[in-house]
């Protein structure tokens, strides 16, 4: 099968330090994967040379055959993928719902128009209205998203990620900073959203990581030292020494 | 709580009841018409130049509290505005085309407008800081050129034409001009609003809160930046226009950068995080600024003071703090406070002109400068020991009672059940 995201000998320098060294990464269409790594693998920095916020030092990416290393963000998004970020990335002074109407009404052919308020949009309304009560913020609508409580601006966060419809989507540590309950919660949420989608997935708790994902590469100073399955990488031995550390295997 | 109020104010466009959406129509319309009946000939031209400010003001703030980019350029529209109503005045009145008197101020709108895509476009490059200056630049550019390029803007003189008459008014009248201006503030003020409520208008805002994320959503943002602007210099252009029809005459210091500092002075004056808040500031300073101009000098000295006093002790803006201490119903729990508090700002405002005044008095006595005299100067009908302590001790004493009574009524307000609360002090 084709992959759907291809990274190929991906290079990413920032002055003199070099934070991805040769990253070769595929992901395949309608799998679920997890990038794994320690901290500073530069897991992020991935992230934001596939989605556009950065162009690589050198390598190739290619998002359905197309390459898109040199595209600016909007593109690379028309393109079909949509993105998450670590730190919540919403619109604090619009409510939830404009929020999604936002988010939808460029979907719907909408984007620089003064004909209507944006509230008359009815098909972009029901659109946004659906995916709040596909994320279970139908309530908090007319709530400032500046107001929402944590979890509720991390729904929301997903659910701006989704409301493009996005074939392949990235997302940035969706349970960073949730309890163990608003966790799972997330991953259920995730799980019923992304039916059928292509995920990556950059998760440091390694139970969500097996909750989600069917397959997992591992990212150790900037380059993929392995990619599997989770049993594979469970039991692989560079992914040992590397990253769950070594202690362990040599008791 | 201020900051925090300032940038989350509430943004939700509900759409008002058709009931309530009449009244208010009529409420505004009847103030426009009483306006002209109740007050004399002389504050009718005040009310205009109010009006034309409330306009520009308004649409000033497009740019801030949509897409918080801080234009200090918008001089450069008014202006563009101003003289392509003239010019087309100036046709108008040769007969080289006929153009109702009505209809004049569309020249500025459309002047406003492709002027704010050009120098929109370019200024969008940038934020921040950036955008600031090179909005600043484009209109000191003007400003230097304007006199020299005497065949579009008439050097140093200007430009003069004469509303002509037209659909059977003489537009002679200060009542006549008073109901061009209206009609055209409101309207435009009304198509601002509006503009807030569109697809562009909640972009705009989006953009504002996270250009980024507009990114990553699929929006290309210099479109959003580039159009909203010039939508933005349109108004603006549209104020200017009105401002050529009453004055009949346009010079180069439209473009003076302290106009386009003016404009923020109103905007953050009144709230920019109200829609009507820069309307009213703009409104207020204006109407100041022209009935003090009699009585002092100063205007610009205490203009400026109110403007750091706002910004540093209520940056939500006059307007902005009155909605939060309705909103929060402060009059009923906290009125004596309010009162103490309200007292000694006025206290220690007298004793600031008081001072001010008599700083000035004494600066331009010409007796005293030459040692000559005895010594007194004159202010307010009264002649006042130029360097006597009992002179002295009046504003000593006002700004001494007034900081008492403020420090009092922030101690009795700012009790520990309060903070617990986290609530501020009034």
């Amino acid at each position: 099968m084709e992959p759907v995201l291809c990274l190929t000998q991906v290079f990413k320098r920032f002055g003199p330090i070099e934070i991805i060294r040769g990253a070769d990464l595929k992901v395949l269409p309608g799998e679920r994967h997890a990038l794994i790594g320690p901290n500073g693998a530069g897991k992020s920095t991935l992230f934001n040379l596939i989605s556009g916020r950065f162009a690589p030092t050198s390598g190739e990416i290619r998002l359905g055959g197309r390459r898109i290393d040199r595209m600016p963000p909007e593109q690379i998004n028309r393109l079909g993928l949509g993105r998450s970020f670590q730190i919540t990335s919403i619109f604090p002074r619009l409510s939830s719902l404009e929020n999604m109407r936002i988010a939808v009404m460029s979907r719907h052919g909408v984007k620089f128009s003064v004909r209507r308020p944006l509230s008359a949009y009815s098909a972009i309304s029901d659109r946004a209205s659906a995916i709040l009560d596909d994320v279970r913020l139908s309530d908090k609508r007319h709530v400032p998203a500046g107001e929402l409580a944590y979890s509720e601006q991390r729904a929301l966060e997903i659910a701006l990620t989704l409301a493009t419809d996005p074939d392949v989507i990235l997302l940035d540590e969706p349970t960073s900073g949730m309890s163990r309950r608003e966790s799972e919660h997330m991953v259920e949420l995730i799980h019923r959203m992304t039916d059928g989608k292509t995920l990556l997935v950059v998760e440091h708790d390694m139970s969500v990581v097996f909750q989600l994902c069917d397959r997992i590469s591992v990212l150790v100073y900037g380059t993929v030292i392995a990619s599997g399955a989770p049993e594979t990488i469970r039991e692989d031995e560079a992914v040992r020494t590397a990253y769950l550390g070594t202690t362990e295997s040599h008791a | 709580m201020s900051a925090n109020q300032m940038s989350s104010g509430r943004l939700s466009y509900s759409a008002a009841s058709g009931a309530s959406w009449v009244g208010w129509t009529v409420l505004v319309l009847v103030i426009a018409v009483a306006v002209p009946l109740l007050i004399p000939g002389r504050l009718l031209a005040t009310v205009n130049q109010m009006l034309i400010a409330a306009l520009f003001a308004l649409s000033f703030n497009v740019v801030w509290q949509q897409m918080r980019l801080l234009s200090f350029g918008h001089a450069a529209f008014f202006g563009l505005g101003a003289f392509a109503t003239i010019h087309l005045m100036r046709a108008v009145a040769a007969e080289a085309i006929f153009i109702p008197a009505p209809l004049l101020p569309v020249a500025g709108m459309l002047g406003g407008l492709v002027a704010g895509l050009i120098i929109g476009y370019f200024a969008t490059v940038r934020t921040g800081t950036y955008f600031a200056m090179i909005t600043l630049a484009f209109s000191e550019l003007l400003h230097q050129i304007a006199p020299q390029w005497t065949g579009l803007f008439g050097g140093e003189a200007g430009m003069s034409s004469m509303r002509m008459p037209s659909l059977g008014l003489a537009f002679g009248s200060v009542e006549e001009v008073y109901a061009l201006v209206v009609l055209w503030t409101l309207a435009g003020g009304l198509a601002i609003y509006y503009l807030g409520t569109t697809p562009l208008g909640r972009l705009a805002y989006a953009l504002g809160d996270n250009e980024m994320r507009l990114q990553f959503l699929g929006y290309r943002t210099r479109h959003t930046k580039t159009l909203v602007f010039a939508l933005s210099a349109m108004f603006s252009g549209l104020a200017g226009g009105l401002f050529a029809v009453v004055n009949e005459n346009v010079d180069y210091t439209v473009f003076r950068a302290s106009y386009s500092g003016l404009v923020v002075i109103h905007t953050f004056v009144g709230g920019p995080g109200i829609f009507l808040g820069p309307a009213i500031g703009a409104s207020a300073l204006t109407f100041f600024g022209s009935v003090t101009s009699d009585v002092t000098r100063l205007w610009p000295l205490y203009q400026g003071i109110i403007f750091i006093v706002v910004v540093m002790f209520v940056p939500q803006g006059v307007i902005g703090f009155v909605r939060d201490y309705f909103a929060q119903a402060l009059w009923r729990t906290h009125w004596r406070q309010s009162l103490l508090g309200a007292v000694g700002v006025l206290f220690i405002a007298a004793a600031m002109v008081f001072a001010a005044e008599l700083l000035l008095a004494i600066s331009l006595d010409p007796l005293l400068a030459q040692g000559l005299g005895d010594g007194s100067v004159e202010l307010w009908h009264r002649r006042w020991p130029a360097f006597g302590i009992t002179t002295w001790l009046w504003p000593a004493a006002a700004a001494a009672i007034g900081g008492a009574l403020i420090w009092f009524a922030a101690k009795v307000t700012d009790t520990p059940a309060r903070r617990q609360n986290g609530e501020g002090a009034l």
